[in-house]
């Protein structure tokens, strides 16, 4: 029995993730972080004190067990490691990449009150990209039954839908509308921070389990979600489109040639592969000199494409201090290696044109922090007569997106005043059958908390077809409140509905 | 000019117009509108689809009328969902997106000039992918006669 670790016998330092170098990787796509190899993860693990009350669990989106697969990463056991984290999240290599976890596991980590939070999110990834390398997720047995699920869009939200009811033994078809599976893992987050290996991988995955895949297939264009139900055959719907309505401010010049939004540039360089241009149809704005507005995540990865495309100069516009950043500590850092520049503090006016159309500058003003507002932020206040130009060709927008209008056009389903699709605590929406998570329900939001709503959403769906949960356990009690493994709740949902 | 007999069978009347007059009337579409509205003055709303600057056109030759009329626009979009604004339109003060809040408009409110200049955004790209193609397709129609 090895001696109880404490605070005082763990490896002080967090071990360090190897990275490219900040000169050379703004010239490539390859993957900046190059993740844990086994000694590493191994150094790592022996960094959590596997606390009896871990915060970590309550600080995941999904609650998984974190000291459990840490301590199988300790014992050697990665296979071990990831069945363990497969019971709470489909997708560790992706969310050991792009998850907030400075916000959440980490922020809340007991060893980072005194010393680095044990890193989780590079351990999550070991574990991952080792079941990719390996195989490890091999299609369990599955009882097939004659429901069908259409699941709308494949973005991390579907894909979990689509797993969960695929084990459940359903006959599942995801719709996508472009021409690759991945949503938002494909179009918005750049190869640099999520290779489009991994995303394939948990494709495949998804294939063995016999999900199918339709792309190029636009719900609300091609067939409404009423006609899913009624006339396509499926038993149950999740909707899952997501949030990407983009955002522009509304400032004078917004409308100019040289103007667009990061989901513009990021689609058109990510899945439209426009950096190989002329080898590829798809155009590309280059900018000599970029400014990005607004400081998350996107903005980041707009940022940091503009530099892989050979921006001489890239400016980060954002309106409040280093302290509101939405973004994950960890972009911003590379961000800042890579050579961004960041403007605190100011926010932009007006985009200046010149007589082609084109864009010759940004007028920008400095604030200050004044009281907090609604959303508990300081609301940044302007500073009188702090006006200036940034001397720029290209302008991003990164300052948000909406709901995705097309399912509310052409459906009856409710929609909250915002936009967005109102469902109840089970994620049911205002139509029998149909579900919706993700994005789409909450508004911009993580890929962890996709995937859960994914989840939850299947759970209900599988109530609904009065599908007992496999994975819930059932302690045999009272006969009379049980029957054929369902709850007395469960039984009233049932609904026997004949393929 | 070929499907003129289909415009025939659906249409009470149908207004040919050719730059050089070799078919129907010698003018352009707009030339057309007003002929109609000359010869129907109870028209409720005139539809115009085709390149930016006939809709344009159309657009000014109703507006002394009050005429409502629809036009049917196509900006650069990348994906046609609304997740680009790629597409957006200047509608009198307001912004809109083509793929999701139209493709169809009120011609007298759409900004014409501006959407014009939108739509030359990559014209030095096209041309380049343009030439590409015919390169390539070049090579291949050499390939296949090649010994």
């Amino acid at each position: 029995m090895a001696k109880k670790r404490t605070i005082r016998t763990i490896p002080q330092q967090r071990t360090p993730a190897r990275e490219q170098d900040p000169q050379i990787r703004r010239t490539n796509f390859e993957e900046v972080a190059l993740g844990y190899d086994d000694a590493e993860a191994l150094l790592e693990s022996q960094r959590c004190l596997l606390c009896p009350e871990p915060g970590c669990i309550a600080g995941c989106p999904v609650g998984i067990d974190i000291p459990g697969f840490i301590a199988r990463i300790g014992e050697g056991d990665v296979r071990g490691a990831y069945d363990v984290l497969a019971r709470a999240n489909l997708l560790p290599a992706v969310c050991g990449r792009v998850c907030p976890q400075e916000n959440q596991c980490e922020g809340v980590c007991l060893v980072g009150e005194s010393l680095e939070p044990v890193a989780i999110g590079r351990l999550e990834r070991f574990v991952g990209d080792r079941a990719i390398a390996e195989g490890f997720a091999r299609r369990p047995y599955i009882e097939p039954n004659r429901f069908r699920i259409g699941i709308v869009g494949s973005g991390p939200a579907g894909m979990a839908c689509a797993a969960d009811m695929a084990r459940a033994g359903c006959a599942v078809t995801v719709f996508e509308a472009f021409h690759l599976p991945g949503g938002v893992l494909r179009y918005g987050i750049p190869d640099f921070r999520l290779p489009n290996r991994v995303i394939d991988a948990e494709i495949a995955a998804l294939q063995r389990l016999g999900v199918v895949f339709e792309c190029n297939t636009l719900v609300g264009r091609l067939f409404t979600i009423e006609q899913m139900i009624d006339e396509l055959g499926f038993h149950a719907v999740f909707v899952g489109t997501g949030a990407g309505y983009p955002t522009m401010l509304g400032i004078p010049g917004d409308q100019l040639n040289g103007v667009l939004s990061a989901n513009e540039l990021l689609t058109r360089c990510n899945l439209m592969r426009a950096r190989d241009f002329p080898n590829v149809d798809t155009p590309l704005p280059l900018g000599r000199r970029v400014a990005v507005v607004g400081a998350g995540n996107t903005a980041m990865d707009a940022m940091r494409v503009c530099l892989r495309l050979g921006a001489e100069q890239v400016t980060c516009v954002y309106r409040r201090s280093p302290a509101e950043c939405p973004a994950r500590a960890e972009e911003v850092h590379h961000a800042e290696q890579e050579g961004v520049e960041f403007h605190w503090l100011t926010a932009p006016v007006a985009v200046l044109g010149d007589f082609g159309g084109g864009v010759r500058g940004l007028r920008c003003q400095r604030m200050m922090l004044g009281e907090p507002d609604s959303s508990g932020r300081a609301r940044p206040v302007p500073v009188p007569d702090s006006e200036h130009e940034l001397d720029v060709d290209l302008v991003v927008f990164a300052i948000g997106t909406n709901a995705n209008p097309i399912i509310g056009q052409t459906s009856g389903l409710a929609l909250n005043k915002r936009g967005y699709i109102a469902v109840d605590d089970d994620l049911a929406t205002s139509i029998a059958g149909v579900y919706a998570g993700g994005d789409i329900v909450t508004g911009a939001a993580t890929v962890i908390e996709a995937m859960g709503a994914g989840r939850h959403a299947a759970r209900s769906m599988k109530a609904y077809l009065g599908l007992s949960d496999p994975s819930a356990l059932r302690v045999p009690g009272d006969p009379s409140a049980s029957l054929f493994g369902l709850t007395p709740d469960q039984r009233n949902f049932v609904r026997l509905r004949v393929a | 000019m070929f499907w003129e007999d289909r415009f025939r069978a659906v249409c009470d009347e149908v207004i040919l117009c050719t730059d050089d007059g070799s078919a129907g009337m010698k003018g352009f579409v707009s030339d057309g509108v007003e002929r109609a509205i000359a010869a129907h003055p109870d028209i409720d709303e005139v539809v115009a689809i085709g390149p930016l600057i006939m809709m344009k056109a159309c657009a000014e030759a109703t507006r002394p009328h009050r005429i409502h009329t629809t036009v049917s626009l196509n900006p650069i979009m990348v994906d046609g969902t609304g997740m680009c604004g790629g597409c957006r339109v200047k509608l009198g003060d307001t912004v809109k997106f083509a793929c999701v809040d139209g493709p169809d408009f009120d011609g007298h409110l759409v900004d014409f000039e501006d959407l014009m200049v939108r739509l030359r955004r990559y014209a030095n790209e096209e041309k380049v992918a343009t030439e590409r193609w015919s390169e390539t397709c070049r090579m291949r129609t050499l390939a296949a006669t090649a010994p």
